[in-house]
């Protein structure tokens, strides 16, 4: 057997531990085995090639896991389990995931996160989701009841919140004429927005939309929340989107930049700082001046 | 009727597993949302056929292979992100230094460009979880097709990372 051969036929030989393959001894990858154990440069090749296998497998595995993921698949689970989602109380009183696994009211996370895209998604009924929307969403706007214009600050803290309870909020109303920003490219995908409440607005107050720009690690995901100039207390005076005007958020790692453009209001929010708030001008082909 | 078995408890599968949905879907995806998303849907449908789990020692792959059906069924659906590319917009100066001698980014990338029906085997594979039978079980094939599969992706994978890669070349004949 030749070196090249050998060295081919154990190429899913090369982690330390490798899983085993069915079947009993193969000659053929016992005697490229033998071959790799007695060829010197094939030894040193195999060694490197076990090596750079165990660098790929520890990268393969190096994904961090959302914060509150596990708490919101209970969550989840809970708003689709039998009997759940029928009122608020049925949400909020208790998540029973199991056995000996309660999520008291108090720690229940509201929700299934993240800005999806998915109109047919299967967890939760439309009626659960519009419960926990409400009782997620209440918190924050119980802050702000008796009000007509929100101060632009707060805005900025909506959007994020916003995003984060994203797939619970239903689907914008139209009571507004909402649409994402006309000044960024066409090419950028907005998913349908969903309708933000105010309990003071009959109908939903803002409109959300997700976006997301590149593959692979060079992502940049966002919502834009849109909202009516004439809701707002002090709307932005800027008129595109300029990383100049952003605002990072003490804790959480979000930013925000907001301008005007129109009868509308956005305010877009990222997650990591500067560094994705500047890639996204770039993508956007704005100055930052 | 039962068979004598217990059935196992969701919420342990959770506990248990987690994580490894969550990692599975994001490889497949490339994307942390829809990984999330894929997560969420995974245990739904393991809550909704939970009785077709007949031996808990297997939900490992049982959950995995949910994971993979979900993610094609997105796929079929168009339900999957329509990316914009941002190959001209450049990199931003000072990126921070990992300590792992592989880029995540360029890793992700190299198993985005993969077919998915090797891209599911690499990642189980390097994920060390699995046997090539687990492997095979999951994806509905012979064990030797997963390792001719897992021989192509790594082969690709190494060529994609290749600029870090110890050089292992120009062997003797024989």
């Amino acid at each position: 057997m030749d070196c090249r051969t050998a060295l081919d036929m154990l190429e899913c030989d090369t982690l330390e531990a490798p899983p085993s393959a069915a079947g009993g001894a193969d000659p053929e990858l016992s005697a490229a085995r033998a071959h790799v154990r007695d060829c010197p440069r094939c030894a040193a090749a195999f060694r490197a090639l076990q090596e750079r296998d165990r660098q790929i497998a520890q990268a393969m595995q190096d994904i961090p896991v959302p914060a509150g993921l596990r708490e919101r698949l209970f969550a989840a689970l809970a708003l689709e389990s039998p009997g759940a989602g029928d009122t608020a109380d049925a949400v909020a009183a208790e998540i029973v995931p199991g056995e000996g696994a309660t999520i008291p009211a108090a720690e229940a996370p509201p929700a299934p996160v993240a800005a999806r895209r998915r109109r047919n998604r299967s967890w939760g009924t439309a009626a659960a989701a519009a419960v926990v929307a409400a009782v997620v969403v209440g918190g924050w706007w119980a802050a702000h009841s008796g009000t007509s214009r929100v101060p632009l600050a707060e805005w900025r803290n909506e959007a994020g919140t916003a995003w984060d309870e994203f797939a619970l909020l239903p689907e914008f109303d139209g009571g507004f004429d909402a649409i994402p920003p006309a000044s960024w490219p066409a090419a950028i995908q907005f998913t349908p927005p969903r309708g933000v409440p105010h309990p003071d607005v009959p109908g939903h107050a803002a409109a959300l939309y997700a976006f997301r720009l590149g593959s692979g690690g060079a992502v940049v995901e966002g919502v834009v929340l849109a909202v009516p100039a004439s809701a707002i207390d002090s709307p932005p005076e800027n008129t595109y989107f300029n990383v100049r005007s952003a605002a990072y958020a003490a804790a959480g790692g979000s930013a925000t930049v907001a301008w005007t453009e129109g009868d509308l209001v956005y305010v877009c929010s990222v997650r990591g700082g500067r560094e994705p708030l500047e890639r996204l001008q770039r993508a956007l082909d704005f100055p930052a001046v | 009727m039962h068979d004598g078995r217990q059935s196992p408890d969701l919420a342990e599968l959770v506990e248990q597993h987690y994580v490894l949905v969550y990692r599975y879907a994001y490889r497949l995806s490339g994307s942390a949302c829809d990984a999330e998303d894929l997560a969420q849907q995974t245990f739904l449908t393991a809550q909704r056929k939970l009785d077709q789990l007949r031996d808990p020692s297997r939900a490992k792959g049982w959950l995995c292979a949910i994971v993979r059906n979900a993610y094609l069924k997105d796929l079929r659906t168009g339900n999957g992100h329509r990316a914009v590319s941002l190959e001209t917009v450049a990199e931003p100066a000072g990126r921070e230094e990992r300590d792992t001698p592989i880029d995540l980014e360029e890793l992700q990338a190299a198993i985005d460009e993969l077919p998915e029906e090797f891209r599911a085997p690499l990642v189980l594979f390097y994920f060390q979880e699995f046997t090539y039978r687990d492997i095979a079980d999951q994806m509905e094939i012979p064990v030797g097709t997963v390792m001719s599969r897992l021989a192509r992706a790594k082969q690709h994978l190494r060529r994609r990372l290749a600029t870090r890669e110890p050089a292992v070349t120009d062997l003797p004949p024989g």
